[in-house]
């Protein structure tokens, strides 16, 4: 099983590119607001960073589901929504620890988490900048995960009043 | 149904508080390709050609590529269409971030701004809600803080389209600020929505997606676009060191125009450049615009001038304020950069303004600006520099009329300062060496901004890489017409670059991909371009669609007025000569150029001594409703 995907913050040039990949890969056609990978911006001091799912030991967002919508893929070890079984409601999105869960209900329905792309990660491919890479420890995953965290509260801090 | 595209125009009207939807099919995609040449189709309909730049007349268009908001890499850029006050003429500009990928996923392909309001407005979109927005809180602030506040107002996701004091006080190449930092610079669009007191448009987050006609076949020439692009060794260099990489290249070919055009290298070149950017540790990290993994944006800090938090210098930049006007001083630099960026200022415009004034000031003339400035505008002062950016501004003292440009500036101070006012048209002169780089010569005489380079930059004509040389070679039938300093296969060279370019904009890739680096070639645009919409495509027919463009731009400009005697270059790059790094002398007749132009106009054919396409080419190119403007012109007498 693969350890999942690295953020390294200080490296996303805030293309976007990320997420339009991965919504061409699953939905066949692309838009931000349908992708698994979040792409947080601060255009006037040029920080950038993008956030996913790291597969967080425990997995709050399905424990914190009513429905039980929510469980572990085995073959990648990455949290799967059941959407038969999802109520929309929203609970996984703010038990998130890395802001790391899309949920745009006008655009599609359920939360969209990343799945790795069954193995073989887009975003990583076309992350060129290197902000996106195939994690090689567990621990180095974290620290880019909760580095991208103090970015993007950051973030909410300075522009959402 | 369309692909790739919304099919669908916004038209706000300022003056009536009017908005509206106009709907467009594949026809218009099929001519016109997207952002810029639909665009140039609009204006024609739209822009009447007595229409004055500063008029409620005018109209401004804001138009995202075909190929915006799909994963193909570095195509996330936006064309801006207006009648410029610069040159009073068709104005085009092109510019990265994010604001073209976020109108195209609210639903927009074009905004097109009519009429003007009477009270500072901004506009508001987010998927079918449009509004316009009282702006008073606004105006006067510059366009980071604008940005800020409105991100505060709108949420974060948003993007902006701003402009700044320099827009709002009507200077003449006030530019047009997206995402902060990407600036559609050129030709003073800025000045145009300061008219129509536009402080800008903000789109929401978005929620449309772009459907793509065969989302398979797209998704695997973007991939092949995307290694293509890692293994391009210009790419790579642009990826690393950003576009003032270039400043090293042509001061070695001795085309790095320092001082006001009076020297093409220069001792000091590399405070200006890339490489120095980072070794000096000015480099924070890197900005992308939409899609863009090269990424050549520099975010770039110092602790001098007050401490300086911003984006850039790019090439042009650097040298305008750096080497032009003997500025060594790489933080100065980064200052001049960022209040040009949140005043919203072009910064080639801006530096050919300062360094004219500074050898205008050498010469004896403007003696009251030490007084005024209280500081003396000497060659590499940055002070003086730093007070001019101010002065220009806000119109203040001697700035009132250094902010209408070069070309009325130097009549007003005496006709003689014109000789170094390097401005033809109306515009001042990127920053290349004309007078020896010959395909940059043609293209910026012809160029319908005026002498720019971003409309058809010949960068292959340096022959810096291999695939530059191999270019040339087919374009010219020889690689030895590869290299600075000759004038052999020019107008082949400018031709190509024209038509390439025209698709390029309006699918909204980043020149830099085909044209200084090669990682698209036709065939792949075309590719493209059918996989995206639907439209059956051929390399030789998206070419085609490159000159109809083209040709169009042309025919817009000679409906107002442009003939064969506007082609033409500023006085100093025609009249003087200019001494190479190794003392070889070069000089750039009026002769050399005309023989080129001839040499343009019969492989375009179009009429040699008008400079006008023929009834017959435009019925070929499917312009029929050019063809009457045409023939009017053909009865005139040539001028």
């Amino acid at each position: 099983m693969s350890l999942g995907i690295s953020v390294n913050p200080s490296l996303c040039t805030g293309c976007h590119l990320c997420e339009l990949v991965c919504s061409t890969y699953h939905f066949n056609k692309s838009s931000v607001e349908l992708s698994r990978v979040i792409v947080y911006k601060d255009k006037a001091s040029a920080r950038f960073t993008p956030t996913l799912c790291v597969s967080c030991p425990g997995m709050p967002c399905a424990r914190a589901c009513p429905t039980g919508a929510i469980i572990e893929n085995k073959q990648t070890g990455m949290p799967e929504v059941l959407v038969e079984r999802c109520s929309s409601c929203g609970e996984c999105v703010k038990a998130c620890p890395y802001m790391a869960i899309r949920f745009t209900p006008s655009v599609y329905a359920y939360p969209l988490i990343c799945d790795l792309c069954g193995g073989d990660p887009q975003c990583v491919k076309v992350c060129w900048p290197g902000a996106l890479t195939k994690a090689t420890t567990l621990s180095e995953k974290f620290r880019g995960a909760a580095e991208a965290r103090s970015i993007i509260a950051g973030m909410i801090s300075k522009y959402v009043r | 149904m369309v692909y790739s595209v919304n099919g669908r125009i916004l038209h706000i009207d300022l003056t009536n508080n009017k908005v509206w939807v106009e709907k467009y099919g594949n026809d218009l995609l099929e001519l016109f390709v997207g952002s810029r040449g639909i665009q140039a189709k609009l204006y024609w309909d739209l822009v009447k050609p007595e229409a004055r730049a500063l008029s409620s007349d005018n109209v401004l268009f804001v138009g995202s590529g075909t190929f915006t908001g799909t994963p193909l890499p570095s195509s996330g850029r936006t064309t801006v269409t207006f009648k410029s006050p610069a040159t009073n003429m068709y104005f085009k500009a092109s510019v990265g971030g994010d604001f073209g990928l976020k109108l195209k996923l609210n639903g927009y392909d074009i905004v097109a701004v009519h009429g003007a309001s009477e009270k500072p407005v901004y506009v508001y979109i987010e998927n079918d809600y449009v509004d316009v927005l009282p702006a008073e809180k606004y105006w006067g602030l510059d366009v980071r803080t604008t940005h800020v506040e409105l991100v505060r107002k709108h949420g974060l996701g948003v993007d902006t389209l701003l402009i700044g004091p320099a827009g709002e006080n009507l200077v003449k190449y006030a530019s047009i600020n997206c995402s902060v930092y990407n600036v559609a610079a050129r030709g003073g669009g800025g000045a145009v929505l300061g008219y129509k007191k536009l402080k800008g448009i903000v789109v929401g987050n978005g929620s449309r997606s772009i459907i793509l006609h065969d989302p398979k076949r797209f998704y695997e020439k973007s991939l092949k676009a995307l290694f293509n692009i890692m293994k391009d060794d210009a790419l790579i260099a642009t990826a690393k060191f950003g576009t003032a990489s270039a400043t090293m290249g042509l001061d070695r070919t001795s085309t790095l125009p320092c001082y006001n055009f009076r020297k093409s290298f220069w001792e000091n070149a590399y405070r200006n450049a890339g490489e120095y950017y980072v070794e000096a540790g000015y480099l924070v990290g890197r900005a992308g615009c939409a899609q863009c993994i090269v990424s050549c944006h520099r975010h770039t800090k110092t602790e001098k001038y007050g401490g300086v938090d911003t984006v850039g210098p790019e090439y042009e930049t650097s040298n305008a304020l750096g080497g032009n006007i003997g500025n060594s001083d790489t933080d100065a630099l980064i200052k001049l950069n960022d209040l040009a960026n949140i005043y919203g200022l072009d910064t080639i415009s801006l530096g050919g303004v300062i360094a004219w004034v500074m050898e205008s000031y050498e010469r004896g003339y403007l003696k009251n600006l030490k007084d005024e400035l209280g500081v003396e505008p000497l060659w590499g002062n940055v002070d003086a520099a730093i007070k001019l950016v101010e002065y220009i501004t806000y119109r203040r003292g001697t700035g009132n009329l250094l902010a209408e440009g070069l070309a009325i500036a130097c009549k007003e101070v005496g006709p003689e300062t014109c000789k170094w006012a390097i401005q033809s048209r109306g515009l001042e002169h990127s920053r290349v060496e004309t007078r020896i780089a010959r395909a940059y010569a043609l293209a910026f005489a012809l160029n319908p901004r005026g002498p720019d380079h971003l409309h058809t930059e010949t960068f292959a004509e340096f022959g810096f890489t291999e695939d530059a040389r191999k270019l040339v070679k087919r374009l010219t039938g020889s690689e030895e017409n590869a290299g600075v300093g000759k004038d052999a296969g020019r107008p082949e060279i400018v031709a190509w670059h024209e038509d390439i370019y025209a698709v390029t904009d309006s699918v909204g890739l980043c020149a830099f991909i085909d044209t200084a680096g090669f990682a698209i070639d036709e065939l792949m645009l075309s590719e493209l371009f059918e996989s995206a919409t639907g439209i059956e495509s051929t390399p030789e027919k998206i070419m085609r669609s490159g000159e109809r463009i083209v040709t169009l731009e042309r025919m817009i400009q000679v409906r107002e007025g442009r003939s064969r005697k506007d082609d033409t270059l500023p006085w100093r790059l025609l009249n003087e000569e200019i001494t190479t790094r190794d003392g070889k002398t070069y000089t750039l007749t009026e002769t050399t150029l005309n023989s080129m132009l001839d040499r343009y106009f019969e492989i375009r054919g179009w009429d040699v001594m008008r400079g006008l396409p023929t009834p017959n080419k435009l019925r070929e190119l499917k312009l029929e409703f050019a063809v009457e403007e045409a023939l009017r012109r053909l009865q005139a007498p040539v001028t």
